[in-house]
Formats: C-alpha cells, sequence, structure tokens
C-alpha cells in the first residue's frame, strides 16, 4: 500500500489550495532562486511567508520534521563541515580544527536556504492535486520550441500513478523471495539479479498493456486542456511573490 | 429507415485471419456478426484467442486477411471510430487505470475526445454516479478494492459513451462480493441497451444473464448459439459446464 506522506496532497478548505497550480509552481521556482543571493533579511522575510504558507497545509511541524530527519542529519553535516572547512576568525580550536565564525554564518545560511526550499517544496505538494501540478509544468513547457508539452505532463501524470504501483510490486517481489530463504544467499549481485530481474519483466509488461489500454482509449496528440481558474487572489499571491523576490535579490 | 439502421449488426467479421509468427496461432478464418445489444459470451481454454478477437474489435489489431466492420463501417478505415464506439475493458484493470485519481482517470477518455471542459465534467460525473465511484473521486486507484479498481476501468471506458463494451476476462482475481459488484453493473448496462461481449473460460458467472455464447478453440469458432443450445457442447473444449447445466437445470444468476 502507498504510504501516505508529508508530501502527498490532503485536501483542505484554505486560500493556499485554492490557488492557481501556476502561481504556486512559479512561486516555488523563484523563491528558491532569490533564496541563493538572499542575505538575513530576505532570508526572514520568505521565513515568515513559507511559515505562513506551510501551516495552511495543517501538517504539523513535528512531524514534517520526523519525516526529514535523515534530510536534517544531512544538513547538519554540511554545517559542521562548512565550519570546519571556511577559513575566517577562529571561534574553537580542537586539535588542529579551526571553526570559524564566518563558516559557521555560511554553514547556516546555506541549511536555512536549503530547509526554506524543502519547506516550500513540501507546502505546494501537500496543496495542490498532482494534476495540477502536472498541468503546471506543462503551461510552462508549452512556449519552449521542440518541446511536447502534453506529453512531458502525461509522462508526470504516469510517473506519479505507477510509483506505488512499481513499489508495491517490489514489496511482494522481495517477500515471495525472502519466502524461498534468498537470505540465505550472500553474495549481493546474486540477488540483485534474482529480485531485478522478475521486477524489470513486470514493469515492462505493465508498460506494454498500459500503452495498448491507452491507445484503445483514443490517446493522442489532442485532448482537452486543463480547466485554469485564475483568480484575484493569485493576482495578489504573485505580487506578493514578486515584491518579495526582488527585496531577497537586492536588499 | 431505423429499422434497416437497426437490423446493422454492430459488430461483423468476415473471414477474419490473424497469424501472430512464428508459430502462426492466432484467428483463422472468423465470420461472425454481432447485432446490436445483445450479451454475448466468448468462451475457450487459455490461448483460444479471446482476446486476439477482442483487440480486432476496436483495431488495437487489423486483420491480415478479412475484414471487420463496427456499425458498418470497416475498423482499417476508420480506427478512430472503432475506439470511440467499442468500449475494451482489459483483463489486468491495474495497468490500465491511467489517472492519479478516480475522476482524472475517468476523464482521460473523454479528454483524448477533445470534448470541452464542461462535457468532460459532466460526463465524469455521470459515469462516477452511474458506477458508485463518487465518493471515491479524489482516491488514488491505486488504493481501491479489486472490485472497486474493476469498476473503474469499466467507468473510464463508459464515460466516452460507446455502444458496445467489451470486457476480457473481467472477473479474473476478483473475489466473491467483487464479481458480483462487477456483474451487476455488466447487467444493468445490457438492460440499458449496451450490446456487451465478455470473454470468459468460467461460464458459471455470467452464463445466466448472456443470450448467446460463443466457443473458441484454435483460433476458431467451434460453436455458436444461444446458451442453452451450446452450453451442452462446452465440455468437449475444455471449458467446465457449471454444475446445474449438468444437472440439466437452468443456470440461475450469481446476483441472487
Ligand atoms: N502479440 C502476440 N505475439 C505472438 N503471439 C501472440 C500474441 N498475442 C497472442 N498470441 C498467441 O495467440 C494465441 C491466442 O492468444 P489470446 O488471444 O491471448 O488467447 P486467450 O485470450 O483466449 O487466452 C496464443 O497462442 C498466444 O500465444
Ligand atoms: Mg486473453
Amino acid at each position: 500500500m502507498a504510504q501516505l506522506s508529508v508530501f502527498g496532497y490532503r485536501w483542505r478548505s484554505t486560500a493556499l489550495h485554492a490557488m492557481d497550480a501556476r502561481i504556486k509552481l512559479a512561486a516555488l521556482m523563484a523563491l528558491s532562486t532569490a533564496s541563493l543571493a538572499a542575505g538575513i533579511t530576505g532570508m526572514l522575510l520568505a521565513s515568515v511567508l513559507v511559515a505562513a504558507a506551510f501551516h495552511q497545509t495543517g501538517t504539523p511541524l513535528v512531524r514534517a520534521l520526523g519525516e526529514l530527519r535523515y534530510f536534517l542529519i544531512l544538513l547538519i553535516a554540511i554545517w559542521m563541515l562548512r565550519s570546519a572547512s571556511t577559513p575566517g576568525d577562529p571561534l574553537l580550536t580542537w586539535q588542529g580544527m579551526v571553526i570559524s565564525r564566518q563558516g559557521v554564518f555560511e554553514g547556516a545560511m546555506l541549511c536555512w536556504r536549503w530547509l526554506l526550499i524543502v519547506f516550500l517544496g513540501m507546502t505546494v505538494c501537500a496543496t495542490t492535486r498532482s494534476s495540477g501540478i502536472r498541468a503546471a509544468v506543462e503551461w510552462f513547457l508549452r512556449p519552449l520550441p521542440g518541446v511536447q508539452a502534453h506529453r512531458v505532463g502525461t509522462m508526470i501524470g504516469l510517473l506519479l500513478r505507477f510509483i506505488p504501483v512499481i513499489l508495491t510490486q517490489a514489496r511482494e517481489t522481495a517477500d515471495a523471495q525472502r519466502a524461498r530463504a534468498v537470505e540465505n544467499r550472500k553474495n549481493p549481485i546474486y540477488r540483485m539479479r534474482s529480485m531485478g530481474l522478475p521486477m524489470l519483466r513486470r514493469t515492462f509488461l505493465m508498460a506494454d498493456r498500459l500503452a495498448i489500454a491507452m491507445e484503445a482509449r483514443c490517446f493522442g496528440d489532442q485532448r482537452t486542456p486543463h480547466a485554469w481558474h485564475f483568480q484575484p487572489m493569485d493576482r495578489i499571491a504573485l505580487v506578493i511573490v514578486i515584491v518579495l523576490c526582488v527585496i531577497m535579490i537586492f536588499a | 429507415m431505423t429499422w434497416i439502421e437497426d437490423s446493422r449488426p454492430i459488430i461483423a467479421a468476415e473471414r477474419l485471419s490473424h497469424r501472430f509468427a512464428p508459430a502462426g496461432r492466432g484467428l483463422h478464418d472468423i465470420t461472425l456478426t454481432i447485432p446490436r445489444g445483445q450479451f454475448v459470451v466468448l468462451a475457450g481454454p487459455n490461448g483460444s484467442g479471446k482476446s486476439t478477437l477482442l483487440r480486432h474489435f476496436n483495431g488495437l489489431l487489423l486483420p491480415q486477411v478479412g475484414t471487420v466492420r463496427v456499425d458498418g463501417i470497416s475498423v482499417a478505415k476508420d480506427v478512430a471510430r472503432a475506439r470511440r464506439t467499442v468500449g475494451m475493458v482489459f483483463q489486468d484493470a491495474e495497468s490500465q487505470i491511467v489517472g492519479e485519481t478516480v475522476r482524472d482517470d475517468v476523464a482521460f477518455g473523454p479528454e483524448n475526445l477533445c470534448w470541452s471542459r464542461g462535457m468532460v465534467d459532466a460526463a465524469v460525473q455521470a459515469t462516477m454516479d452511474r458506477l458508485g465511484l463518487s465518493h471515491l473521486a479524489d482516491q488514488s486507484p491505486h488504493l481501491l478494492s479489486g472490485g472497486e479498481r474493476r469498476r473503474l476501468a469499466i467507468a473510464g471506458v463508459l464515460a466516452m459513451r460507446p455502444d458496445v463494451l467489451v470486457l476480457d476476462e473481467p472477473f479474473a482475481n476478483l473475489d466473491y462480493p467483487g464479481i458480483r459488484e462487477v456483474l451487476q453493473q455488466v447487467v444493468a448496462l445490457h438492460q440499458e441497451g449496451h450490446t456487451i461481449i465478455l470473454a470468459a473460460h468460467d461460464l458459471e458467472k455470467v452464463v445466466g444473464h448472456a443470450q448467446r455464447l460463443i466457443i473458441m478453440d484454435k483460433g476458431r469458432i467451434a460453436a455458436d448459439g444461444p446458451v442453452a443450445n451450446v452450453l451442452p457442447l462446452v465440455e468437449r473444449f475444455d471449458i467446465r459446464m457449471p454444475c446445474q447445466a449438468r444437472l440439466g437445470l437452468p443456470v440461475t444468476s450469481w446476483l441472487n
């Protein structure tokens, strides 16, 4: 079974859920980029906004942090490395290692940016139907020459649809092999092969059936376009994001 | 004039052959007409060519020899029309569901037909109501029960408003409630005027509702006629005869 995660969409009645997916995706891209250039003021402003947005998802902060635990460990490791490897005024010296004030600051900023981007992404995922995300990606790709936007959109949709199916099948295959004592085999290559081949076979078979079923349902180059509902709220949100990005980059 | 319209068979295959290299298995010289509104069961052991025949009805396969006409027009000449007229539900429900949610999946076919957004939404809602899926509209298909998933597969096809519903082994891998759920829908769709063509190797579940039974064997039609006439022959072709038929009783419905 597909596990519910904090990244998954959950319906609630908030302004953020109702917002046009294109605005949310654009905000994610713009704020992520702007955060690379932002100083403390800009980051503080952006963090307030992201915190408010995250609050609307209704996800308890503790749960989100719990789900991100490995990522947080990685961030702490990056921070420590950064602190120890950046030259500057020594804060602490221990066995030849120098922790510099600049290093601590820069590391903290780096981790802050990552955290901001991740929470923003999490908020967008939790408040936007995957069909909306897909349609927004399609919409942004449409002006690009040589990109078949609706095919990319369909691929994203199929990916989202079939990830849980493939994961479930992988678990079934693994269980079936454990039932036949595959654990007694120590050779990892043997185990990878005995796991990988049936999985590949099933996946290809499924892809084949899927392609036939899509053909039977008249899949082609022309489709009914996604219905966008661009509302005054969306315009306001867009302006807020643009202003914020300008402040982040130039302040 | 309408009389002529109605008497035109919805599906007609004439001397249809299709061989798969290298073994040469497939279909051999099939001639068959199915009138509008009939409930046909296509029976036969595995590998007898049921799925191959069904795939000719909506142009997923085209005849190597002979013709298949859907509503009077050759499938090879207008594949798109055949696909709109003949909706196909495949054996493996999981791999034919495309949408990330139930609603998205039902909308997939109508969107491919480029209906206006309003028409798509209306068709999706009506179809979900019709098949009792409305309360699951925003569910992921992966989380549905077997019966629900099969009903979704039917809904995805039905939303395109086909005249004919082709079901390839729709009861495979279903539990008893799942079978009843699906059978109920199929029977109701037949009563509403859809032509139903259903492939099965186990007759017991479905034959009580069908009007006609066609038996396939090694790529040929081995017997064809009203259920009561054909049923006594089935064991000759490695198909299990329903218990009641064996006792000389009429086969009753699984729905009672
Ligand atoms: N794409 C294909 N390529 C080669 N042989 C095929 C293909 N599809 C079906 N066959 C063969 O055609 C025969 C009929 O298959 P099928 O129509 O799937 O039977 P059924 O649905 O009655 O079980 C089988 O012997 C099968 O191996
Ligand atoms: Mg088959």
